[in-house]
């Protein structure tokens, strides 16, 4: 059970990589956050049935984390349109000066 | 409340359950800053009231604290002791000797009068007051911690809001453009506030992590445990305790003005404003020679006394070189902050001698120059509001328009350059008593040096300032302190006075944990 | 607490209290008349327990009533303690001190009455200060107490001599006077650090100095530093003669009567320990000779009457110190107090004639005893007081520290030089005191002695009772000394006091040829270079030179190094990490992708790393 479990989360870790590697567009990227994110979740998860209930604690703090992750990063969304008239990422490149 | 009763809560709260005073004196400042964060910008004097209450409720802390202390019985009292981090052995552990006593008391007294010193404080009031009560409530908190790790966390909470005091209410200094280095001046706007505050704050953190890596060895090396009363019954290994202890010095010692680390300390003294530049040289500079004694000499006293040697000539070196250096100063921010370069020399000087008399004198010059300090910052600031200069050579006669703080700036003064009768006094005496009975006498002769040279450049200064036919025209609106600014004054320079004339109020404290602790150092 | 303990925290504690009154309560110094008031009358509680004392002790110099209480602590055992000791010695210098203040007391209520009314209540807050250190300098229990006092009482010096605090020079003398006194008070915190470090305590007595044992020679000879700051001995005298910029009644007081006294007094409060010290007593002969010579000649060339009397105190400190350098204790004592009533007594007279001609200049003098008889009068006296005229307290104190001299010189030769020089010296004196005389109080009036007339009672009471001190305190206190202490004086008509009286009669010749005849003498003309030499102040100009070429010079250096090489070095460092970081700052790309391929790079390096360090 535990090993289809992590498949599982290998696979949406993966695609998240994926995602956030290829897309431009900032909401597609905070997406693909997301999936990784919930892969380290059900890893958590799985990994506690038998290292004992620590894991699902830790999961459910990730999960109230990644919704304040969600809103920042939303609102960061928000903003990047407001200033920059789009959501592709590659315009806020400021860092580099 | 009966003296009886008060020494009676003191052991009390001893036991687990008593009424935490520690923790009171440590979190009102902290809960005064939440409070004045969420109140609206305008409410200016609610804001300043609620930064008086919770320096009030600290000060009046401290003092019930001190009559609390049972003396007869001496160590820690007042503890206070629940986990944090338990897996690593992070308490919130708080506890006081009397050592702590006293230094608590100085922190109370300079908050309080640091307070009054900025109520007329304009931009930003604030951001300011909240910045300053989270400052202080870390110096409480290191006073008190009996836990390395909460130790540490504190000192830098008391260390990193003074970046953005100097930064935003600070005031620039030019600097002429010349010596070896001349071509740095093009990158780095040197003087300039935001310079001071960068560099000061850089120092200090490169000092910290000196003590973070000596905290870790011997965190380790004890077996995961960060109890300051554990670390010091722990016999470190040699290795450790001749590396640790130059971290420690180094790392401290920066935040206590140690030479060749002292540069932040003039331009920070001098680009702060008032209140910070009273709390920072009266009280900050503090923590670095506390943590050079209480963690560096008593947990590590092989490294100790293996350094003693060099600790207390880079020390004799620090009274000398600063004295010498304010001297030559023109701007009065300068030579205040050279001062306490020179005065902190005699407090590492005390540490070194590694002597009763030497600790007794290190610790009460800790207080003697706090309070001194903070007098001299807060005249400062009084005159350069006033004058709107700092530049020497140009004021005089300002004994006319402002009689008050001249006769304020005159005590200081004395009080700096070791007049008996004032607390300065006290505590030289006592590190020149230590320091011709230790190891190496000749110590006492430079310190000595170092004292009258304090002389002749306080009173040139007063001199040049107060004294002569004047004010010149240039300046308009010379006035003597006003009512808020006097209160400050008052309560220093009578504590500089009762200091001085009745050292047993203090030494009743220093000199039984003196006492107990000397011998730790001395393994 | 015994009486006695109670009167000498009355004379202590008294002038303490109004001090700090005043110094709290603005508006009662403001009032200026209700401050010196308060003043006027804890000097005159401060006189009043100390003459009680001085009835007491009178005939009793060896009881010792000592009062302590625990000052300092260090593993719990008392260091330091403060209180009051009254003995012979201290109770005699009591009293002397509390007449002195009280006359100048009084005096300066008439001298400084058309001052503004907050400088006035100033003056008195500070005489007070003044009056309660020398008490407790007097009657202090141990050396560190006399120490902390001593330090008291020089910082209400300063604030004396600068009370006139617009006057560039008053400010500038202030400082002087402070700084030259501290350079020298770092002897005395040496010696009292080794003497703590060998003996444990800071003990003036016997048992102390026995305890002292070898070091004995080095610790005095740290405490003789800071008397020659003190009592202004060459060549740390030259903050003395700047010290005049003060009020006249704080020179009669401080720079003449009692401060600078205070040098003498702790060599005879610590003379358990001098007595011992044979190698520090001959250093303190030749300086006390070489002082009293060389500030007599000095004193020759001074046409400001005040410079007079000052190079006259260094002159006659120099007498004292030689004494007790010669190893007679009594003899130094005793010149110490009959110089503090003749001295203050011709600082008065001389201010007196100062608030009347408003100069101090004496050209602008001259014929004033007609106008001021009370004045001139008393002038005199303490002329012929301080000149060592027979039958006044100058000529007994000064023939017994000749004596002093004289028997020292019996068993070491070297003593001769101090003794001539003192000798000489007596010439000198009686010059230049009687060309004063002679220019001040006779001849042509100048214009501004034309309107000169006597003061009030407050300026001319004092100077009546210090006349009187001034004959009175010869034979009487003498004949106390022989019966009292043991002392063995001398009423018979000796070789040297001869001597001495001859070279006080050849000064009063020459100063009656050239000043009041206004004749001339053979060779005084070849005598101008010395004029020369004593009017270049070379010694000042060392000074000078030590302090703006050698202190601030060093000072300059320091400071350019700290800013330059020491924060170059700090400021260094940040610069190049900043180049530094612009060369980094490339791997910045700015896009987003960029950094998720490095995070994952990161990921895969560290998994091969645990895989490598797994297996």
């Amino acid at each position: 059970m535990t090993q289809v479990v992590l498949t599982i989360a290998a696979v949406l870790f993966a695609l998240g990589i994926y995602g956030v590697t290829t897309r431009r567009n900032a909401i597609g990227i905070l997406l693909s956050v997301e999936l990784m994110a919930n892969a380290v979740n059900l890893n958590l998860i799985a990994f506690a049935q038998t290292l004992g209930s620590d894991g699902q604690t830790f999961a459910l703090f990730s999960i109230a984390l990644t919704v304040a992750e969600v809103v920042v990063g939303l609102a960061l969304v928000v903003l990047l349109y407001r200033t920059r008239k789009g959501i592709d990422i590659d315009l806020a490149s400021d860092l580099r000066s | 409340m009966t003296p009886e009763m008060i020494v009676s809560a003191g052991q009390a709260s001893t036991a687990a359950g008593g009424f935490g005073w520690l923790s009171l004196i440590v979190l009102a400042p902290f809960v005064a800053a939440v409070i004045i964060g969420l109140l609206p910008e305008r409410f200016e004097n609610a804001i300043r009231n609620v930064a008086l209450a919770g320096a009030t409720v600290s000060f009046g802390g401290s003092v019930f604290v001190a009559l609390g202390y049972d003396r007869t019985r001496g160590g820690l009292q007042f503890v206070e002791d629940f986990p944090i981090v338990e897996s690593l052995g992070i308490r919130w552990s708080l506890a006081a000797d009397g050592w702590s006593v006293v230094l608590l008391l100085l922190t109370g007294v300079i908050i309080y009068a640091g307070v009054w010193a900025s109520w007329t404080l304009e931009s930003r009031a604030k951001e300011f007051f909240v910045l300053l009560l989270v400052l202080v409530a870390g110096v409480f908190g290191v006073f008190v911690a009996q836990d390395l790790f909460l130790f540490f966390l504190l000192y830098e909470i008391a260390v990193l809001p003074m970046y953005l005091l100097i930064g935003i209410w600070g005031s620039s200094n030019k600097v002429a453009e010349a010596g070896p280095f001349a071509l740095v001046f093009r990158v780095l706007d040197v003087g300039g506030k935001e310079y001071a505050a960068m560099k000061l704050t850089l120092m200090l953190l490169a000092g910290s992590a000196l003590i973070l890596a000596a905290m870790l060895g011997m965190y380790w090396e004890a077996g995961n445990t960060f109890n300051l009363t554990e670390l010091a019954e722990t016999e470190f290994s040699s290795t450790l305790q001749f590396l640790a202890f130059p971290a420690l010095w180094i790392g401290f010692g920066t935040l206590a003005g140690l030479f060749p680390f002292h540069t932040w300390s003039p331009d920070g003294h001098a680009a702060a404003p008032t209140a910070v530049s009273m709390l920072h040289a009266g009280v900050l500079m503090k923590l670095g020679a506390f943590g050079v004694i209480r963690i560096g000499m008593m947990l590590l006293p092989e490294g100790a006394q293996y350094w003693a040697f060099w600790v207390g000539t880079v020390a004799v070196i620090n009274v000398l070189y600063g004295a010498l250096s304010a001297m030559a100063q023109t701007d009065l921010k300068y030579i205040i902050a050279y001062s306490s370069v020179s005065h902190m020399g005699i407090v590492l000087l005390g540490a070194a001698t590694l002597t009763t008399n030497g600790w007794n004198g290190a610790i009460y010059q800790m207080v003697a120059h706090g309070v001194m300090t903070g007098l001299f910052f807060a005249l400062v600031g009084l005159v350069y509001g006033r004058a709107h200069s700092r530049y020497i050579p140009g004021m005089g006669g300002f004994v006319k328009p402002m009689p008050f703080v001249a006769a304020a700036f005159t005590l200081a003064a004395l009080s700096s350059l070791g007049l008996p009768g004032t607390a300065g006094f006290v505590a030289e005496w006592l590190v020149f008593l230590g320091a011709y009975e230790s190891a190496h006498w000749w110590w006492t002769f430079p310190a000595l040096l170092g004292a009258f040279i304090t002389a002749v450049y306080v009173l040139a200064g007063v001199r040049s300032i107060f004294y002569g036919e004047g004010p010149p025209d240039t300046f308009h609106d010379l006035e003597d302190a006003v009512d808020s600014e006097r209160i400050a004054l008052w309560i220093l320079g009578a504590c500089i006075v009762i200091l001085g004339v009745v050292p047993g109020v203090l030494m009743i404290f220093i000199d039984p944990t003196t006492a107990l602790y000397l011998p730790t150092a001395l393994r | 607490m015994t009486t006695a303990a109670t009167l000498g925290l009355v004379a202590v504690l008294g002038p303490l209290v109004v001090a700090l009154l005043l110094a709290v309560n603005g508006p009662v110094r403001r009032t200026g008349v209700g401050a010196g008031a308060l003043s006027v009358l804890a000097a005159i509680a401060n006189l009043v327990a100390a003459l009680m004392l001085a009835n007491s002790w009178w005939g009793e110099h060896e009881l010792v009533d000592s009062t302590e209480w625990v000052w300092l602590i260090a593993n719990g055992e008392t260091i330091a303690t403060v209180g009051v000791t009254i003995d012979g010695i201290s109770a005699s210098m009591l009293a002397v001190v509390a007449v002195v203040a009280l006359c100048v007391q009084v005096f300066s209520w008439s001298y400084l009455s058309d001052e503004p009314k907050a400088d006035f209540g100033r003056y008195y807050m500070w005489q007070s200060l003044f009056l309660f250190s020398m008490n407790a300098l007097v009657l202090a229990p141990n050396l560190l107490q006399l120490f902390m006092a001593w330090e008291l009482v020089g910082v209400c010096s300063y604030l004396l001599i600068g009370y006139w605090y617009t006057k560039p020079s008053a400010a500038k003398a202030a400082v002087k006077a402070f700084w030259m006194t501290k350079l020298a008070d770092m002897g005395l915190m040496i010696g009292l650090i080794i003497q703590y470090r060998v003996t444990g305590g800071f003990g003036f007595h016997e048992a102390d100095a026995v305890a002292l044992g070898a070091s004995v020679g080095v610790v005095t000879f740290c405490y003789f530093i800071a008397v020659m700051g003190k009592s202004a001995q060459f060549p740390l005298h030259i903050w003395l003669p700047d010290a005049m910029e003060g009020p006249t009644p704080v020179s009669a007081l401080l720079h003449a009567a009692t401060m600078v006294a205070a040098g003498v007094y702790l060599m005879v409060r610590g003379w358990p320990l001098f007595d011992l010290a044979e190698d520090t007593r001959l250093f303190m002969a030749l300086i006390g000779g070489t002082t009293a010579i060389f500030a007599a000649s000095v004193a020759i060339v001074q046409t400001d009457i005040k410079k007079v009397l000052a190079y006259s105190t260094s002159s006659q400190l120099g007498y004292m110190v030689a004494a007790l350098g010669a190893g007679d204790m009594i003899a130094g004592y005793y010149h110490l107090t009959t110089h503090a009533f003749f001295k203050a007594l011709l600082f008065l007279a001389a201010g007196s004639v100062i608030h009347a001609v408003h100069s101090n200049e004496l050209s602008n003098m001259g014929g004033l005893a007609k106008k001021m008889p009370l004045t001139a009068g008393t002038f005199i006296i303490g002329t012929l007081a301080l000149t060592g005229t027979p039958g006044f307290a100058g000529f007994f104190s000064k023939d017994l520290v000749l004596e002093a001299l004289l028997h020292g010189a019996e068993r070491n030769p070297v003593l001769w030089i101090p003794l001539a020089c003192c000798l000489i010296a007596a010439g000198l004196t009686s010059y230049y005191m009687f060309k004063v005389v002679f220019l001040a109080f006779f001849g042509e009036p100048s214009e501004a002695a034309g309107h000169a007339h006597e003061g009030g009672i407050a300026l001319s009471a004092p100077l009546v009772l210090l006349a009187v001190l001034s004959i009175g305190a010869g034979i009487p206190v003498m004949g106390a000394l022989t019966s009292q202490w043991g002392h063995e004086a001398h009423f018979h008509v000796s070789p040297i006091g001869l001597a001495g009286t001859s070279a006080m009669l050849l000064g009063l010749g020459a100063a009656v040829q050239l000043h009041y005849r206004g004749g001339s003498l053979p060779g005084v003309a070849a005598l101008a270079p010395v004029g020369n030499i004593a009017r270049s102040e070379a010694v000042d100009k060392a000074w000078r030179v030590a302090y703006k070429q050698g202190l601030r010079t060093l000072a300059a250096g320091v400071s350019w190094f700290d800013r330059y090489v020491i924060d170059g070095l700090v400021n260094l460092s940040g610069v190049a990490l900043l180049l530094g970081a612009g060369r980094l700052r490339a791997v910045q790309t700015g896009k987003g992708g960029d950094y998720v391929y490095a995070v994952l790079l990161g990921v895969i390096v560290l998994a091969a790393w645990t895989a490598v360090v797994s297996a």
